[in-house]
């Protein structure tokens, strides 16, 4: 039902729209309207703003209807269009450096019904690739200036940003057999930002075109990556020009938990003359391209060298003065960016964070090394691709969004990120476990992935109940990690009553038939928070006339989505952690409980204590003559899984998933 | 000196006009001592720390200055300056310091004058004047003017003004103003003035049925100048609750229009009735020419080839005009064959077309004009297009009335939003018919009733085999046609899988049957082939059957009526039915052993039945939910809750099977 909603939700959005459309355009010609304080913004203009929100919302639909209905295992239908493709770039030397400059063609030609619907295009721009002369055709012919705008993108907490976004909208009365093309040039600041070549897993390809027009003396290399099998490609090379083609490429179905569906290859581009490498393409290249456009060694200015002196000059390890300076950035410095033309990439000066006591990633971790450096500990940025990686052996710009730090003194390292406000130091969000990360170390790059130490158990919960009362049970719950992070951030920016349904909802959703309400904080530390709350477990304990049931299986963790992928050999790919326990100790007086236990998944055959990428375990007994003490346990870890490894977690999940059906009876004793 | 004479006839004429000169300007906050303001930070915490901040104090002033024309006509308007200003000043604690929209500011015009003043909790005062703010373009190339404001932590005061006038122009002079006196933040107090001058006339618009919000008007003698005031004081935060009505029908505002002026030699040509309103819409939507429109009789002769009843040809005609015509483009003056002929227009030029068409076909269709009930209440003595300015076409039928938007390509012809439903509408004249004014339908309790209907084979193992029929009209039959013409064969099977209505078991979609997705004159239904896994727990004695959520009385709203507060009233625009047929056929050993009550109640907002039939090994279970058309107290939610909360009685959670041995059976 969850889709559905939001389908509704985008639906009534789209019909909105479609009012104020009209409304603007009625306004336009025939009634004074309420004028809007601040500025006389011209109608035309006005209907523009409108028209892009509606493309974007009307855009929006589609995906979410297309892309969010992963299929399972239906055959493939026929194309909805057949979409051509060329990025023709131009390398050029100058004296001192590279100028990088390409056009774009994209072209589209209806094949069904469905694909009148996809009639707004995207053109993305960013500060350091400028875009011009967009023009679009139907049919060849030039589509009226109304119909290509822009706007600016601005993110909620990027409050300076250059972003622009381009917007095509052709007639909504387009059908099939009709071309649909459009074009555009892009200037790039610099010769790194040489995009990585993404063949998009559209409905079908008939071609799909790079070019790159050099000097004879340059050497244009590709690094493949195929997220599915390869696809066949050609690459023509001249004198002057290097080519990549991909001729009559079929879209593929997209798969749950995989995260490569939107491309069918992608080719990190590598420009060389003589062996030398002019795009950054090794650790030790792009790191020395960053340091020239930002300081990998920031200092504090005179004045701000007293901030935190006294309270790091009363402590004495490397990790309490790390924590100090960790807790003071996450928790005064607000996430605003600034992302003018200069700070995209580079983060600002640490005074300047410090005055204005705001700023993005990159600025509070610039601010943790400045302040760290100032107390002689070496703290690194590191920069990190918080989405999943392409995993070239080369490097690229585009491959990170994230900053944070890492610190390294003999064997031991740790990473920290002080944007993420609710982690206290030593605790990662989850988002970026496991995550890529290049060390900006000006001496000794490196890159590497993130690793992790958080607790393995994100959610404790203990219940209390009594058989004829089930109704009115109580439970705590201790929260960490993600858990903690919700409860930290809805208590800090929801109302008390929304703070208390969120945090009961994150709790309640992991198990089956408890319904929980009235909700108390008991305690709060850095790294975990405990509530209690008033529990009903009537449909939990099931009560029948002969007997009583425990579940076997509690928790709603497993779904049988990635039983589907049972028959690829692509592997399973988990963005988040589960880690929840569950205590029931129930008072039964007149009942007893045949002591039981299960142990599914790794390790199920020993009794080592080490940590296990999944696993399920249950146990039930009489703790005395009138209570019964259930206890549950479910871990699995963010992870990867493939080729055996894959099978076994698959195979794991479905003796869980037939878990759900057995229960545990508790018999009358002298019935 | 050639200029001189002019001059000094501007002189005389500037010295004999009547002047209402400009009042209001910004005061900038007086330096002192931060304990002077009063502000208990616990104190506000502790009342308002569900918010992002409160409001101490929001004051808004709008003001019309200039000079009246009396003399006669001024030369070419020349020395005479109407200008409209505001003046703003808002004054708050922040609570949370990651609240965007109060911690950063944002102006999309300079201002003449401005101050921010921003005092930290520990007294610390900072000044920043609109030389601090940041300079940037926006989507338009207008000069948007910025700023974060540094250093805020809980309990920050900010104390935020500016004022901004300017030349009105006499081609789009601001005539009607609307401000919101209510907010999502707790407000102490909130203030609106308007100033005019005295010759001009306002009215100010009635929020609910005779009510007006109350005001003063102080009138200035010396300075010509008459000053409409509103304050109000504890003004309570609105928020956003389900089954609530529009923000406008909730929230305090105030909204007025000038209804007599006289400025700059110029006179305001305002609106004095609806029928005046409608006939300035006229020359956009309609010109009739039967000479040139013989193109169109031609096409609505074509369109007609099939249509079997009144209704059809109708439906005929609005689907072409939807599906051919793009109403996004230039307008065609109400031309419809021009319409025809580009096979674009405006939206006026589209809804023209379709009742040009109709006409040819004696049709009773109008072009109208829809109150929208977003718009808050409907003041029948306020005449302003900003009440009344949705374009759309009714065709009246002797028993039925057609409302349609047929510029609205992806609309269903005969599905009218609720906002628009039960409105006032204005009939645009033309020449068969006059002015008049009707009541829009309300969506049909016919229209808005999902039907479903289910049946479960229990196999001995636990499994269950279902088919599922969902019978959808109306609202529901709309968006579900948009989802099945957007989805590809093989995305539209997990779409399915989503909508079945069992929360827990592994669902294994077999097959599926779409009727009706095309014809959207009949009811769309969805017939589905699963089987479900992991639901039934049999032990040697007993079968245990968790339904999983899907006799749950209407399952996607439950989440959100978990709250056990209330502050807004209940508004359901529409009758709506939910109807079940259940039938489950279960294992010849199994016996029923849940005792399975009946149910029939109802309550302020509707009514809930559920009866059962046992036959042998078939149970037959018919719920029926209705929710009726009510606009009620927030007193009234537990109501609602007991209908379709989490707690609805309707909500059976499991049926539990007692297991006779197979000897037992036989011994029977």
């Amino acid at each position: 039902m969850r889709l559905l909603a939001k389908v509704w939700d985008f639906r009534y959005s789209l019909l909105a729209n479609s009012w104020s459309l009209l409304n603007i355009l009625v306004s336009i010609s025939a009634m004074p309207l309420a004028l809007t304080y601040n500025k006389t913004l011209s109608m035309d203009v006005y209907y523009s703003k409108v028209k892009v929100l509606t493309v974007i919302l009307r855009c929006s639909l589609l995906l979410l209807v297309l892309l969010s209905s992963q299929t399972l295992a239906a055959e493939k239908s026929d194309p909805d269009f057949a979409f051509t493709k060329t990025y023709h770039y131009k390398i050029k030397k100058r004296k001192s450096h590279y100028v990088l400059s390409s056009k774009v063609q994209e072209s589209r030609i209806l094949i069904s019904e469905r694909a009148k619907y996809s009639s707004n295009f995207y053109v993305y721009e960013g500060s350091a690739s400028k875009v011009d002369h967009l023009s679009a055709r139907l049919n060849g012919k030039k589509l009226k200036k109304g119909r290509v705008g822009f706007h600016y993108q601005r993110p909620k907490d990027i409050f300076f940003a250059q972003d622009k976004v381009h917007s095509i909208s052709f007639p909504t009365t387009i059908k099939i057999g009709d071309s649909l093309s459009y074009k555009f040039e892009r200037k790039f600041s610099d010769i790194a930002y040489l995009p990585i070549i993404r063949v998009p897993n559209i409905d079908y390809i008939k071609r799909f075109e790079v070019i790159y027009e050099h000097p004879k003396e340059f050497q244009v290399d590709f690094e493949f990556f195929f997220p599915r099998d390869e696809i066949p490609y050609r690459i023509l090379r001249e004198e002057k020009r290097t080519s990549l083609i991909f001729d009559s490429i079929p879209g593929e179905l997209p798969l749950p938990y995989y995260n490569y569906n939107d491309i069918l290859a992608a080719a990190l581009v590598t420009v060389k003359v003589g062996g030398v490498s002019v795009t950054p393409t090794s650790v030790n290249e792009f790191v020395n391209w960053y340091s020239k456009l930002a300081s990998l060694q920031p200092q504090l200015q005179d004045s701000d060298k007293t901030i935190l002196a006294d309270e790091l000059n009363q402590v004495s390890s490397v990790t309490e003065k790390l924590t100090l300076i960790h807790d003071y950035v996450r928790k005064n410095i607000r996430y605003i960016g600034i992302e003018d033309s200069a700070h995209t990439i580079v983060p600002h000066e640490p005074a300047t964070v410090l005055e204005k006591q705001y700023g993005d990633c990159k600025d509070r971790a610039c601010l943790v090394s400045a302040i760290a450096s100032e107390h002689g500990i070496p703290v690194q940025m590191a920069l990190v691709s918080s989405s999943w990686y392409l995993p070239f052996e080369g490097e690229h710009v585009s491959h990170y969004n994230h900053m944070i730090c890492y610190y390294e003194a003999g064997d031991s390292s740790v990473y920290f990120d002080p944007t993420a406000r609710r982690w206290a130091f030593e605790t990662i969000p989850e988002s970026i476990i496991g995550a890529h990360t290049l060390i900006l170390d000006p001496k000794t790059p490196s890159s590497g992935s993130l690793f992790s130490y958080n607790k393995s158990i994100s959610l404790e919960i203990d219940l209390e109940a009594h058989i004829d009362s089930l109704e009115n049970s109580s439970g705590t719950a201790t929260l960490s990690n993600s858990y903690l992070s919700l409860a930290l951030y809805s208590r800090a920016e929801l109302t008390a009553s929304e703070a208390r349904r969120k945090i009961l909802n994150g709790i309640g959703s992991s198990l089956r038939g408890v319904k929980i309400d009235s909700l108390i904080f008991l305690d709060k530390s850095e790294s975990s928070m405990m509530v209690a709350f008033r529990a009903d477990l009537s449909s939990f304990v099931i009560k029948t006339q002969r007997r009583a049931y425990l579940p076997s299986a509690p928790f709603v963790v497993v779904d049988n989505e990635a039983l589907a992928r049972e028959d690829d050999s692509l592997p399973l790919m988990f963005e988040s952690l589960e880690g929840v326990t569950l205590s029931l100790t129930l008072t039964t007086p007149g009942m007893e409980i045949k002591a039981d236990s299960l142990i599914l998944g790794e390790n199920s055959d020993t009794t080592s204590s080490a940590l296990v990428d999944y696993q399920y375990t249950s146990s039930i007994r009489m703790i005395d003559s009138s209570n019964v003490r259930a206890e549950y346990s479910f871990t699995r870890s963010k992870k990867i899984f493939s080729g055996a490894e894959k099978s076994h977690f698959l195979k794991f999940c479905k003796d869980y998933l037939g878990e759900k059906k057995n229960m545990y009876p508790l018999n009358w004793i002298n019935k | 000196m050639k200029r001189l004479p002019l001059i000094a006839l501007l002189i005389v004429i500037s010295s004999a006009c009547t002047s209402s000169p400009r009042l209001t300007y910004l005061v900038a906050p007086e330096e002192k001592p931060v304990q002077e303001l009063n502000i208990d930070i616990e104190d506000l915490e502790d009342k308002y720390g569900d918010y992002d901040g409160v409001y101490l104090e929001k004051e808004f002033t709008a003001e019309h200055a200039g000079v009246k024309d009396d003399v006669g006509k001024s030369f070419l308007g020349i020395g005479n300056k109407w200008t409209f200003s505001i003046v703003k000043r808002d004054r708050y604690v922040i609570l949370n310091p990651e609240a965007d929209w109060l911690t950063t500011i944002r102006l999309n015009a300079k201002p003449d004058n401005l101050f921010l003043q921003v005092i930290a909790p520990d007294g610390t005062v900072n000044n920043y004047t609109i030389a601090d703010f940041k300079k940037e373009k926006d989507d338009y190339g207008y000069d948007d003017y910025a700023f974060v404001i540094p250093g805020v932590v809980k309990g920050t005061y900010v104390d935020f003004g500016f004022d901004y006038s300017y030349n009105v122009p006499i081609y789009s002079p601001p005539l009607e103003h609307e401000r919101f006196l209510q907010y999502s933040i707790p407000c102490h107090k909130t203030s609106f003035s308007f100033l005019y001058p005295e010759w001009w006339n306002i009215e100010v618009k009635a929020t609910s049925s005779g009510v007006v919000p109350h005001s003063k008007t102080i009138l200035d003698v010396e300075n010509k100048k008459k000053s409409l005031v509103i304050v109000k004081t504890d003004v309570p935060a609105i928020e956003s609750e389900p089954f609530s009505p529009f923000y406008k029908e909730m929230a305090d505002y105030v909204k007025l229009r000038i209804v007599n002026m006289e400025m700059k030699g110029v006179a305001l040509d305002e609106l004095t009735s609806w029928e005046q309103h409608t006939e300035r819409f006229k020359k956009f939507a309609l010109k009739h020419s039967d000479k040139k429109d013989r193109l169109v009789k031609e096409a609505f002769n074509q369109i007609m080839v099939g249509a079997l009843t009144r209704r059809d040809s109708a439906m005929s005609v609005l689907r072409f005009v939807r599906d051919s015509i793009d109403a996004n483009g230039k307008s065609k003056q109400g031309k419809a064959y021009k319409t025809l002929k580009d096979r674009a227009g405006s939206p006026y030029d589209a809804t023209g077309l379709a009742q040009t068409l109709l006409r040819y076909g004696n049709f009773d269709a109008k072009v109208i004009l829809v109150h929208s009930a977003a718009d808050g209440y409907f003041d029948p003595n306020f005449f302003s297009g900003s009440q009344m300015y949705t374009l759309a076409l009714a065709v009246f039928f002797p028993d039925d009335t057609l409302i349609a938007l047929p510029y609205v390509r992806d609309v269903p012809l005969d599905y009218i939003p609720k906002r628009y439903q039960g409105q006032v509408a204005l009939i645009i004249p033309d020449k068969e018919s006059a002015f008049r004014s009707f009541i829009t339908p309300q969506g049909s309790l016919l229209d808005n009733t999902r039907d479903e209907a289910f049946e479960l084979n229990i196999g001995a193992n636990g499994q269950i085999a279902v088919t599922e029929t969902k019978t959808f009209r109306g609202d529901f039959a709309y968006h579900w046609r948009e989802i099945l013409r957007l989805s590809k064969k093989e995305s539209l099977e997990k779409t399915l899988e989503d909508i079945l209505e069992y929360q827990e078991g592994d669902v294994s979609l077999s097959d599926y049957e779409i009727l009706n997705g095309e014809d959207d004159s009949k009811p769309l239904i969805i017939k589905l082939h699963y089987t479900i896994d992991n639901l039934i727990t049999v032990t040697p004695e007993e079968a245990i059957f968790n339904t999983g959520g899907f006799l749950s009385p209407l399952s996607e709203s439950q989440s959100e009526l978990e709250k056990a507060e209330r502050n807004n009233p209940i508004r359901i625009y529409f009758d709506r039915e939910y109807n079940k047929t259940i039938s489950v056929t279960f294992p010849d050993q199994w016996r029923i052993l849940t005792p399975l009550d009946t149910i029939s109640f109802e309550n302020s907002i509707g009514s809930a039945q559920r009866d059962f039939t046992v036959v042998g090994s078939n149970l037959k279970i018919n719920q029926r939910l209705n929710l009726r058309q009510v606009s009620l107290p927030a007193e009234s939610y537990p109501d609602l809750q007991q209908l379709i909360g989490a707690s609805s009685a309707l909500d059976l959670k499991r049926i539990v099977f007692d297991i006779q041995p197979a000897d037992a059976q036989e011994m029977e």
